[in-house]
């Protein structure tokens, strides 16, 4: 079936869920529903409302999501906000019975779920049944803790059983990496979490949370930014790379369309934003699409936080610019032709790897900027960050450092863990090989 | 004797003395045969009325006067006491009134009494003038004359009296009576023809009363009707002191012109239809016979002297100019005042018949200027009258007929418009006018603006009425509100009241028939009045500005639909009706599509070319701005799009196919099908979403007051949608490659669609040929792209084996031999 599909999103863990709630908060303005589910506007033709929420017998929306975590905390708090608490579908809920989470344990939260996951897969299975056109699965959960990592990893795998068709994109909080962090032995759940993302998912849109803190402590004047400051970043992401389906773009008009990684498993895009700004700050500058762009591909502007350490070799493989705002349709034809000659890419390619087109906005929301920009860029410049996290394991794991919570897991042996780490390992020689000339006809 | 008396009545300086001489001599008979006589019928004596004259001058104050009269009578009765006897029966038989005025007034101007303070005084030693020992009267005499009649002295003195003529006269000269005998024209023709002959001798009222009815087509004994209808002088005539000859002469011209006009009339009687629809030929052909009625009466109203009678033909004109008959002074300009009135008559009635006999030749509107020219121009008054009744007839014929064309949704509307065949023939077509391109004539009395407006309006009207009918029936009250609909019939039940039939009297009254203008305006100020006074304009406005807010959110629905709509549709390489039919399907799963509009995209099955499959049938008037070459460019959108979509979602049908985790070359070569389908699609449609931006800007009339009505604002819309189709065509190169971008779109489609077919089946070798065919079907693509120098510069980088990094440069087209570069 063509046209345009339905999402789905899935939110696992703690991180996974707060997320949602910056997501779906950001949706239903968007969509003009109010907390109830009810529309606050006359419909416009041009808001498919149906891409993430589904209407009720009683005509209301509730949204497509499935929200999932192995300690109530996060999701009772959400359920008792009124923003929330009449909004999503309670049977769509999971949390775990004895609701003592993961620990920040990859396989505490990977062997739980298994106790547990023909429930979820349930609840997902059903959701999708009850949509005539699912397109894709958007998946939130952060690599670093345990129930997002372990139950999440699970689930990417279920999914992708389940759903060997569907688009699974997932926006995955990568731990931050430079600063001292609560989860000791995230190494351990990062490479994991990475053999789960490099098998499953069809893209796996990075949020480096140290890239992310960097930004909203760089624009929104404050030295200690909240999850909120940091949620409201990833929101306005998922938000704008959902833009064009939700909107009615004819350009790109479902994820399907969405041709991120020609070569998997390379699928892992870093995504900037601009422009940003503290919401709370008089926003004295003029944005114009030239002005966007050339922030936008800037490499300090990818959310990554090794994006700064620029490899003379680094290619783009495949990318995407969604502009939104007044833009007149001719000014991004002329960026395009711009900013091409900036674009480094593979030697064998002979074409070009970025794709910039215009994302509509919401009719019901007046947009901030007059002009901003998003872009999901998979390209090499990725790799180091793996490299980065991958050196952090091999030291933890040469220690054996904090081994024993893991193997004192039932069902869980280190093999998974040494696994994992050649597969990371194999991702990282393939970012090398890509920028080779020779590397479509290697092994011929 | 003649002369001495006309010089006793009238002197030396009066011009009509020799007309009227022998009238002089006729009176001087009858008075002097007719004197005055007293109760025992014996004539009054000279003495006797000398007395009464006294008497009468001192009863009239006029003693003043004593002298100069008695000088006068004095003379006269030394002189010639007929003389004498004449002028007092002529005095006495003078009313009290002329007396008295003509004496003051010939007295002074003789000199012979002077006037002080108002006092008349007898000028001492003064004279009456005389010749040949005869004065002048001092007084006029003469209005007691004219009461005498001609036919009197007839019966006294009959013509052929033999015994009262005289060869010789008393001085032994041939006689005037005998010398008129000798050169009597019927004498001489009588001996001539060697037998008595018979003419008429008519007075002027007999002779007029023929003539008159002559012309009126009546017989009479002077003019008879012959086998062929035609008139004929029975037999010789004089009229009065006309002889035969000028008589003849008189009549010939007469006779002529009263054939011509009784042939003409018979020709007209030939082609007058009755039982006819068409009003126009109505309408002419009541003027006609009005026309006829006036001419009948106008020679009974000459005779009228009263003018008491009440005619028919006052109902139209007020009254006509009268000629003096009975005048027998100026009787050849009466008779030429008569044939001036029946020639134009005849001219009139001639072009009449030229009108009438191809009346669909001829418009009301060029009627009405041919009617205005020849009020002003027409060589005759009585011509350019009747070109006047004409040129109001025919005002008060087109006012009628546009009120009710602009009231009455069933109004016959070709009595007043022309269909000009095809829109483009009209200058400046609304948008009512292309899709009914009916035009109204312009003339000299109407110009082109205003006739354009008006055929407009009409038109605007007739789809308003039939919109509404159609709405009302479907009762949509959101596309047309109740009140309008209550509008559009009131004002049909209005057209129908003797309110409206008032305003439309005063409309026209400022029109007088009776008076010729010059203006020609006439027609253009009643048309004016008229839009002004019914509703009908600001109607047709409110329903322009309906069809205005319905053009635009149809311009909306086509570019969505075209540009968008094969999205829902399902996954088929080819268009046929199914396909077109899950697209319907899908419609009902809320896509956004105007369901109203969406009904009005259909499949043409009988089409073989592809390019023309989707026909759009959107109802009237919607209808005007999509015309088949419209709609073929909009289906073409649609063809070449859903190839570039299909083919787009031929390569996604691979992304987990398992040649592909084997063969990295082929994940180039979808990446690489994939991106270029994506850059072409997206160039076409950003050229589309350009073209339409600006499309919108110009139909943003909200955010820019404009001081142009709805109805203008229409026809802005349409030369906007024009020119968005063709910068639509220009975005997708349909026209500089002459139709070829499609077919060679549909090549790259084929190419990847076998492509992604043999890579889902595992045919590595087989997807790799098909890509290369892709390869080489995009190098004439873009080869093609080359022509188009406006728009080759956004297809630049996608020139296979650039290796410039903005691929600014070729290598590879399909004019380079070299070919190693088409490969990876």
């Amino acid at each position: 079936m063509s046209g345009t599909g339905a999402l789905m999103t899935v939110h696992v863990g703690q991180c996974g869920n707060q997320l949602a709630q910056a997501f779906w908060k950001s949706m239903v303005d968007e969509h003009g529903i109010n907390e109830r589910g009810q529309t606050t506007h006359e419909d416009d033709m041009n808001d498919k409302k149906d891409l993430l929420f589904y209407q009720a017998d009683d005509d209301h929306y509730v949204p497509r999501a499935v929200l999932v975590d192995l300690e109530p905390r996060v999701i009772n708090g959400m359920m008792q906000s009124p923003n929330f608490s009449n909004l999503f579908n309670t049977d769509n809920i999971f949390m775990s019975d004895h609701g003592g989470g993961a620990g920040n344990n990859w396989a505490s939260g990977y062997c739980q779920g298994q106790e547990v996951q023909e429930k979820i897969m349930d609840i997902i299975i059903r959701e999708a049944e009850n949509t005539n056109n699912l397109d894709g699965i958007l998946f939130t959960h952060s690599v670093s803790g345990g129930t997002g990592s372990g139950t999440g990893s699970l689930l990417l795998e279920r999914l992708r059983e389940a759903f060997p068709k569907k688009v699974i994109q997932t926006y995955s909080v990568f731990a931050n990496s430079d600063t001292s962090t609560d989860v000791v032995v995230h190494p351990y759940n990062w490479v994991l979490s990475m053999q789960r993302l490099i098998e499953n998912p069809d893209h796996v849109v990075v949020l480096d949370n140290a890239a992310l803190h960097r930004l909203a402590a760089g624009k929104f004047k404050t030295d200690t930014p909240t999850f909120d400051h940091i949620n409201s970043l990833v929101a306005r992401i998922m938000s704008t790379s959902t833009a064009p389906y939700r909107f009615n773009s004819a350009m790109c008009p479902s994820i399907r369309y969405l041709d991120l990684a020609p070569f998997p498993p390379m699928h892992f895009i870093q995504s900037a934003i601009s422009p940003v700004v503290d919401p709370n700050e008089n926003f004295t500058r003029k944005t114009s699409v030239a002005d966007v762009t050339r922030f936008l591909l800037k490499p300090t502007s990818m959310m990554v936080s090794t994006a700064s350490r620029v490899r003379p070799n680094d290619c783009m493989l495949s990318a995407y610019m969604f502009l939104q705002g007044q833009i007149e349709a001719h000014t991004i034809m002329t960026a395009e032709q711009n900013v091409d000659f900036a674009i480094r890419r593979p030697p064998f390619y002979m074409l070009k790897p970025l794709r910039m087109m215009h994302a509509p906005l919401s009719p019901y929301v007046r947009p901030q900027y007059k002009v901003s920009g998003l872009l999901l860029n998979n390209s090499t410049s990725v790799a180091p960050l793996f490299e980065s996290l991958l050196s952090k394991y091999d030291k933890l794991r040469s220690k054996r450092a904090f081994i024993d919570k893991f193997e004192k897991i039932d069902n869980f042996s280190l093999d998974m863990m040494d696994d994992a780490m050649h597969i990371v390992q194999d991702l990282l020689d393939e970012y090398k090989a890509v920028v080779q000339k020779d590397y479509l006809t290697r092994g011929l | 004797m003649l002369s001495t008396l006309s010089f006793l009545i009238h002197g030396e300086q009066n011009v009509q003395q020799c007309q009227t001489i022998s009238d002089l001599e006729c009176l001087y008979l009858i008075n002097k045969n007719q004197p005055l006589r007293d109760s025992n019928g014996n004539p009054l004596t000279a003495h006797e009325l000398t007395d009464d004259l006294n008497e009468r001058l001192v009863t009239l104050k006029l003693e003043a006067f004593r002298p100069v009269v008695s000088e006068v009578l004095d003379q006269l009765e030394e002189q010639d006491d007929a003389l004498h006897y004449f002028v007092l029966v002529a005095t006495s038989r003078l009313s009290d009134e002329d007396f008295e005025n003509s004496l003051k007034e010939v007295s002074l101007s003789q000199k012979l009494m002077v006037r002080i303070d108002g006092e008349y005084k007898y000028r001492l030693y003064s004279k009456p003038i005389v010749r040949n020992n005869i004065p002048q009267l001092a007084w006029d005499i003469s209005p007691a004359l004219r009461t005498r009649k001609v036919a009197e002295k007839d019966e006294i003195s009959p013509p052929n009296n033999t015994a009262n003529v005289y060869p010789v006269d008393d001085w032994g000269l041939i006689s005037r009576e005998f010398r008129s005998i000798l050169s009597c024209e019927e004498l001489i023709l009588s001996a001539r023809e060697g037998q008595s002959i018979e003419f008429f001798h008519l007075d002027n009222q007999g002779f007029y009363r023929n003539l008159l009815d002559m012309h009126r087509g009546i017989s009479s004994d002077l003019f008879q009707i012959d086998g062929d209808y035609h008139f004929y002088q029975s037999r010789p005539c004089r009229v009065q002191e006309w002889n035969l000859t000028t008589t003849r002469i008189i009549l010939q011209k007469h006779i002529f012109i009263a054939n011509q006009l009784a042939e003409a009339i018979q020709k007209l009687k030939n082609i007058f239809v009755t039982g006819t629809d068409n009003s126009i030929r109505l309408m002419m052909q009541k003027y006609l016979i009005d026309e006829q009625q006036i001419f009948f009466e106008y020679f009974e109203y000459i005779f009228d002297e009263s003018a008491s009678t009440s005619y028919n033909f006052q109902s139209i004109v007020e009254n006509l100019p009268k000629l003096n008959i009975h005048d027998a002074s100026c009787r050849f300009q009466i008779c030429d005042d008569i044939f001036e009135i029946v020639s134009a008559h005849y001219h009139v009635i001639r072009e009449m018949i030229q009108v009438v006999g191809n009346i669909n030749d001829y418009s009301p509107i060029r009627l009405n200027e041919m009617s205005f020219t020849g009020s002003q121009s027409a060589p005759q008054f009585y011509a350019k009258r009747m070109w006047r009744r004409l040129n109001v007839e025919l005002i008060r014929f087109i006012v009628n007929k546009l009120a009710e064309m602009l009231t009455t949704p069933d109004a016959e509307l070709m009595e007043l418009l022309t269909d000009a065949g095809d829109a483009k023939l009209i200058k400046d077509p609304s948008i009512w006018q292309r899709l009914n391109p009916l035009q109204m004539e312009s003339s000299l009395c109407i110009d082109e603006d205003l006739a354009n407006r008006v055929a407009d309006l009409i038109i605007g009207y007739q789809f308003f009425v039939n919109d509404k009918k159609s709405k009302s029936q479907k009762l949509d009250e959101k596309t047309f509100a109740k009140s309008d609909i209550q509008d559009a019939e009131e004002l049909e039940l209005f057209a129908k009241t003797p309110e409206f039939e008032i305003i439309i009297q005063k409309i026209l009254d400022r029109v007088d028939v009776n008076s010729v203008t010059e203006e020609s305006e006439e027609l253009t100020i009643c048309i004016n009045k008229l839009l002004e006074q019914i509703p009908t304009t600001t109607l047709v406005e409110k329903y322009s500005q309906i069809v205005l807010e319905k053009s635009i959110k149809f311009f909306e629905f086509l570019k969505l639909f075209f540009t968008s709509a094969y999205i829902h549709m399902r996954h088929s390489t080819f268009l046929n009706r199914y396909v077109l039919d899950t697209l319907e399907r899908e419609k009902m799963l809320k896509q956004g599509y105007d369901p109203v509009f969406l009904r009005t995209i259909g499949y043409n099955e009988r089409s073989t070319n592809e390019d023309s499959l989707l026909v759009v049938t959107p109802p009237e008037p919607l209808n005007v701005f999509v015309s088949k070459s419209v709609t073929d460019i909009y289906s073409q959108v649609f063809t070449v799009l859903r190839m570039l979509h299909t083919a787009l979602n031929e390569v996604l049908e691979t992304r987990n196919s398992e040649t592909l985790t084997r063969e990295p070359r082929l994940r180039y070569a979808f990446f690489h099908m994939n991106t270029t389908i994506f850059a072409i699609r997206k160039n076409m449609l950003t050229l589309i979403e350009q073209s339409y931006e600006a499309f919108m800007k110009t139909l943003d009339f909200k955010s820019k007051p404009d001081q142009r009505s709805s109805h203008e604002l229409l026809n802005v819309c349409y030369r906007a949608h024009r020119k968005f189709i063709r910068d639509v065509a220009g975005a997708l190169m349909l026209k500089s490659n002459a139709g070829t971008t499609g077919r060679i779109i549909r090549l790259m489609v084929g190419s990847v669609s076998q492509a992604s077919n043999a890579c889902v089946n595992g045919d590595a070798v087989g997807a790799e040929k098909f890509y290369q065919q892709f390869q080489n079907n995009l190098l004439i693509f873009l080869d093609q792209c080359r022509l188009d120098h406006i728009r080759y510069p956004l297809y630049r980088s996608l020139e296979i084996g650039s290796e410039e990094t903005d691929g600014r440069r070729s290598l590879n087209s399909s004019y380079s031999d070299d070919l190693s570069c088409r490969s990876y």
